[in-house]
């Protein structure tokens, strides 16, 4: 067997701020079809019940330049070309990501909905006054429709593993846009940046983020030239869970000079988070065997600093694991628990600033991962964020 | 199928009917109801060693719960069960089991057994943990007894319908009983297979001394292979006794709800239901 | 059914036998070697049974050895001998040691126990409910479990799969959904199809109560608890070995001594049962509540094996007969052999990477299982 398709069956959405992997958790999700089916049909019934009607008040609007709309035709991230009229004054963004992006351009007050796994607790107080009860629906795949005509949104905006082509159906009829925009895709940030700026009429600030992101690309690549790569192990959320080539956690770790010790698993060719790439089980003996020089374990979470779960416990499981004590990370001290939230900021770059500064301290001397934490959070986002580190633990801590 | 059978020979009758020293199996005062129904009333019957006892009566009359509550399948709520002066339901269960054994009217469950399995579960009352040479002989014995030995490692469910009643009879008799209780052995059976069975629980009687007492639907049948006779009505017994004696045409009538004609044939009564005179004729 | 001419192995002539079988010859046939039935009905089962435990040893061994350290059998053999007796051994031989003593054999002494208690649990409810299509998962055990597991993940300290939360929330709801099925039996005297419609009932709640957790999951939480929906033996430690392992041992061995009292239920019914001397209620008591107390178990610890349970009993079956002192032995081998296949098939196969074994315990099962029950050579069940 060449392909490690097979291995799709053991679905599982990656630990970001929000799912990626919307067709095996559907599958997942789906077993017993019948009970879900009752299930579902009776909370969805209660949840829209239960949901306050939209605000019919006055509309959002996009603040700054009050130029006259125009239509423009953009290109997306599904190779479609889309008729906008911009600035877009309301918007429902489903993948955190997204929404960040369109908040660090500026135009949040835009955004008149949010999908459940941005709203949900772990981003408690992330987005101000923000009334989170205005969901859109679970999350990418699974929108819900009703309550997105109710919102009224000009265009909603899906990552590409989202239910965008089912959307583009049923929210033409309500004269909504849909636009694919992936957000959590590290690979695309310019594109995603620079498309969010268009439609918003926000091409400066966009240029501002990008240049941000660029800056600390270019930075790791200009510091980290030439060194060896270092063994890491990345564990994701998850005993025994490991990212593989196809997951940005993958990515991340390759960015910021690691060698993912499971970087030889070649689970799907395309980068598009299908099946397990982010969190595939691996043989617990393996990582003994590969012996990493840093052992990173992610504990999920958002902004909400209760949400990175207790990171002592996290700590004390992966150091009693059996023959663990042997492993050079670990007697080196190098070993980490920390929220996602921090790993996954601006497209992962600032993961990947913390993952250089930890294997290559020498190298990266004079860079502050928590400095640019704190600038992505509180300049761009608008947030105040008192303490990155309080979002990990190191070993000898 | 094989060539027709010669027909079996009569049963041998009782030499007495009032042994002296013998014990019996004395039913007295039997009472069985279900719930608020009662199903059987103060009922009285003997079984002599080493005969057959049929107890007839309609659906319903109450014979399978006899059978049934001797071997506290059913418990009485009044009456004693002595064999000899052995009261049976004071016994142990595995007593009990090895004293009086149960032939079930019903089929066996999904997972078929061979015929040698079958047969050793009734050596279920004496086997502790594994069955021991002891039991491997009985069962053997209750196999040959019974012509089973050919098909030892038959699927009970491969086999015709009358060799599967055999297995079961096998198995009853493998719990070396003294009582030997019938519900209905018949009922599933050609009539090949039912003068065959009875033939069997017939002389298994008189050579093994056993008590038998058997359920049965056909009276003919009865007549021929059962020394008595009870013929029960409604919880109870409405006369017994040999059979010549019982089968009346005015009790039958009573008691099944429709006229009989019956004959004597070499001392073997024969019913026959009074049909009314039209006949569906070929045209 | 006629019998004649049927195929059996071994079996004397078809025709002479359903012909000899008339009223007059009774008593007088069969008399041969004394000893000749009590052979050829034990002597190859014991055979089968001890094929399959070398069967169970070879894979074990096939087991201990393989793995993404690619340790060789040698040192395997010599990391136990050194543990055993207490030898210094240097840094490396230690690792070896770590990776043979704290990895691999925890998981290959989890695999068996779970195998081994789901067949045993499975051979039962079959027997006890006298229906093919039973198995700890159908009268809901699995589902209540995984409901409990979720609850774990979504409003507790979810610290992963083992940890004593989930197992104790796990155990708690299966114990919960047994004991609806086991009072039902008790107080009502339900009849075994009533049972297996109740379980059926309860499955499809306990799902429809975990999807409701699901629903109200975060993306974490969801994919964490199916996650534990694919059961698997990747994190086994010492401590789960004995966890499960020590009631799947007391357990089978307290099955085993009513082998023949459950013989008497599932084949002769429970009426010829009692009047066979069985106590049919308390047999049926503690018969049914090891066997679902043995699944809630080993579910809470290794998450939902699902197939093990109804296929295991069958293999079995088909293999050596249904015969309960045979059978709950050797399903409880042949359960073990599946599982512990399955999951060295699930490391290895694309290691490092590892298929979860609920997983490839089907793949592995459901060819095998179709493949017996197509090439029987009679009628089952």
């Amino acid at each position: 067997m060449t392909t490690r398709r097979p291995l799709t069956e053991t679905c599982d959405p990656r630990p970001t701020r929000a799912g990626t992997s919307p067709g095996p958790r559907r599958g997942a999700a789906r077993r017993g079809i019948l009970p879900v089916v009752v299930a579902a049909l009776l909370l969805l019934a209660a949840l829209v019940a239960c949901s306050p009607s939209p605000t019919t008040g006055e509309p959002a609007s996009a603040s700054g330049t009050q130029a006259a709309r125009h239509e423009i035709t953009v290109v997306d991230d599904a190779d479609r070309e889309v008729e906008i009229t911009v600035p877009v004054r309301r918007v429902v963004a489903f993948n955190t990501f997204n929404v960040e992006f369109i908040r660090a351009v500026g135009a949040f007050d835009a955004v008149v909905g949010l999908d459940e796994g941005s709203a949900g607790e772990n981003y408690a107080g992330y987005w101000d006054d923000f009334d989170i009860t205005k969901t859109a629906g679970k999350g990418q795949a699974e929108p819900n429709y009703e309550q997105l005509a109710a919102l009224k949104p000009e265009v909603v905006i899906f990552p590409r593993n989202g239910a965008w082509e089912e959307a583009a159906g049923k929210l033409a009829a309500f004269g909504i846009k849909t636009l694919v925009i992936t957000g959590w895709d590290q690979n695309d940030h310019i594109f995603n940046v620079e498309l969010i700026g268009q439609i918003f009429d926000r091409q400066e600030q966009a240029s501002k983020l990008n240049a941000f992101y660029t800056e600390y690309r270019d930075l790791l690549a200009e510091r980290l030239a030439g060194v060896t790569p270092k063994r890491v192990y990345l564990e994701n959320d998850k005993d025994f869970a490991s990212p593989v080539p196809g997951s940005g956690w993958h990515d991340m770790v390759t960015l910021g000079g690691g060698q993912n010790i499971f970087g030889d698993i070649q689970f799907t060719d395309a980068d598009s988070a299908r099946g397990s790439v982010h969190q595939l089980d691996i043989d617990p003996e393996a990582v003994l065997d590969r012996d990493p020089e840093l052992i990173i374990r992610n504990t999920g979470g958002g902004y909400a600093l209760e949400s990175a779960g207790d990171l002592s416990a996290e700590r004390a499981n992966l150091l009693g694991r059996p023959g663990w004590d042997a492993i050079t990370a670990v007697r080196d001290g190098q070993v980490y628990t920390t929220s996602s939230f921090p790993m996954n900021a601006c497209s992962k770059i600032i993961g990947s600033l913390y993952v250089a500064s930890w294997l290559h301290p020498e190298a990266m001397a004079g860079v502050a991962p928590d400095a640019i934490m704190k600038e992505w959070i509180e300049t761009y986002q608008g947030v105040s964020l008192p303490d990155p580190a309080a979002y990990r633990l190191h070993a000898s801590a | 199928m094989t060539a027709p059978q010669p027909p079996p020979p009569l049963p041998a009758q009782p030499s007495s009917l009032s042994p002296t020293s013998v014990p019996t199996l004395e039913i007295r005062g039997a009472h069985f109801a279900y719930g608020r129904r009662t199903v059987l009333d103060d009922l009285d019957l003997t079984v002599h060693r080493g005969t057959v006892v049929g107890l007839l009566g309609p659906n319903g009359s109450g014979k399978s719960t006899l059978i049934r509550g001797i071997c506290r399948i059913h418990r009485p709520k009044a009456g004693t069960f002595m064999l000899g002066d052995v009261d049976l339901h004071r016994l142990p269960p595995r007593e009990l089991a090895r004293t009086a054994a149960y032939v079930p009217q019903g089929s066996p469950g999904p997972f078929s057994l061979t015929v040698t399995e079958a047969v050793m579960l009734g050596r279920t009352p004496h086997v502790r943990l594994r069955p021991s040479r002891e039991d491997e002989r009985h069962v053997r014995e209750a196999m040959e007894l019974l012509d089973l030995a050919a098909l030892a490692d038959w699927y009970v469910d491969e086999l015709s319908g009358g060799q599967a009643q055999r297995v079961v009879i096998a198995r009853a008799l493998a719990q070396q009983p003294q009582v030997l209780l019938l519900d209905e052995p018949t009922s599933a059976l050609d009539l090949r297979h039912q003068v065959e069975t009875l033939h069997l629980v017939h002389t298994l009687a008189v050579e093994r001394d056993l008590y038998v007492l058997m359920a049965i639907h056909d009276l003919n049948l009865a007549a021929r292979f059962c020394h008595q006779v009870a013929l029960l009505h409604d919880g109870r017994i409405v006369t017994a006794g040999a059979p010549a004696g019982v089968y009346r045409a005015d009790l039958l009538e009573q008691v099944y709800g429709l006229p009989v004609e019956i004959d004597i044939r070499a001392g073997v009564p024969e019913v026959r239901p009074c049909l009314p005179a039209r006949r569906v004729a070929p045209s | 059914m006629t019998s004649s001419g049927t195929t059996h192995d071994g079996a004397v002539d078809a025709g002479a036998a359903e012909s000899s079988g008339t009223a007059e010859s009774y008593g007088e046939a069969g008399r041969g070697d004394p000893f000749r039935l009590a052979g050829r009905r034990n002597r190859p089962k014991i055979a089968i049974l001890a094929a399959a435990a070398l069967l169970l040893a070879a894979t074990s061994v096939t087991a201990v050895a393989v793995g993404a350290s690619g340790i060789s059998l040698r040192d395997v053999g010599w990391a136990l001998w050194t543990r055993a007796l207490g030898i210094t051994i240097s840094t490396d031989e230690l690792a070896t040691q770590t990776v043979v003593w704290e990895l691999r054999l925890p998981r290959v002494g989890l695999a068996v126990a779970a195998g081994a208690g789901l067949a045993v649990a499975g051979v039962v409810l079959q027997g006890l409910l006298r229906n093919p299509m039973v198995s700890p998962f159908t009268l809901g055990i699995s589902s209540a479990a995984a409901f409990g597991a979720s609850l774990t993940i979504l409003f507790g300290d979810s610290s992963g799969r083992g940890s004593v939360g989930m197992v104790a929330s796990a155990l708690g709801m299966a114990l919960l959904c047994a004991g609806l099925l086991l009072g039902l039996s008790w107080l009502r005297q339900a009849s075994p199809v009533t049972l297996i419609l109740v379980g059926t009932a309860l499955t499809y709640l306990f799902q429809a109560l975990t999807s409701t957790m699901q629903y109200i999951a975060s993306e974490n939480q969801l994919s964490e608890i199916v996650r534990w929906s694919f059961g698997s033996v990747n994190a086994a430690t010492w401590a789960q070995v004995a966890a499960v392992g020590i009631p799947v041992l007391v357990a089978t061995a307290l099955l085993i001594g009513q082998a023949g009292n459950l013989n008497a239920i599932a084949f002769a019914g429970d009426d010829a049962a009692r009047s066979l001397g069985v106590h049919v209620p308390r047999t049926r008591l503690i018969c049914s509540l090891l066997a679902v107390m043995l699944a809630a178990v080993i579910v809470s610890f290794t998450g939902v094996i699902g197939f093990v349970g109804l296929v295991a009993p069958h293999i079995a079956r088909l293999l050596i007969g249904a015969d309960h002192r045979f059978l709950l032995p050797f399903a409880a081998v042949a359960g073990a052999v599946l599982v512990l296949a399955a999951d060295t098939a699930g490391r290895t196969l694309f290691s490092p990477a590892v298929i979860p074994v609920g997983i490839v315990v089907a793949f592995l099962g459901a060819p095998l299982f179709i493949n017996l029950i197509l090439t029987r050579r009679r009628q089952f069940l």
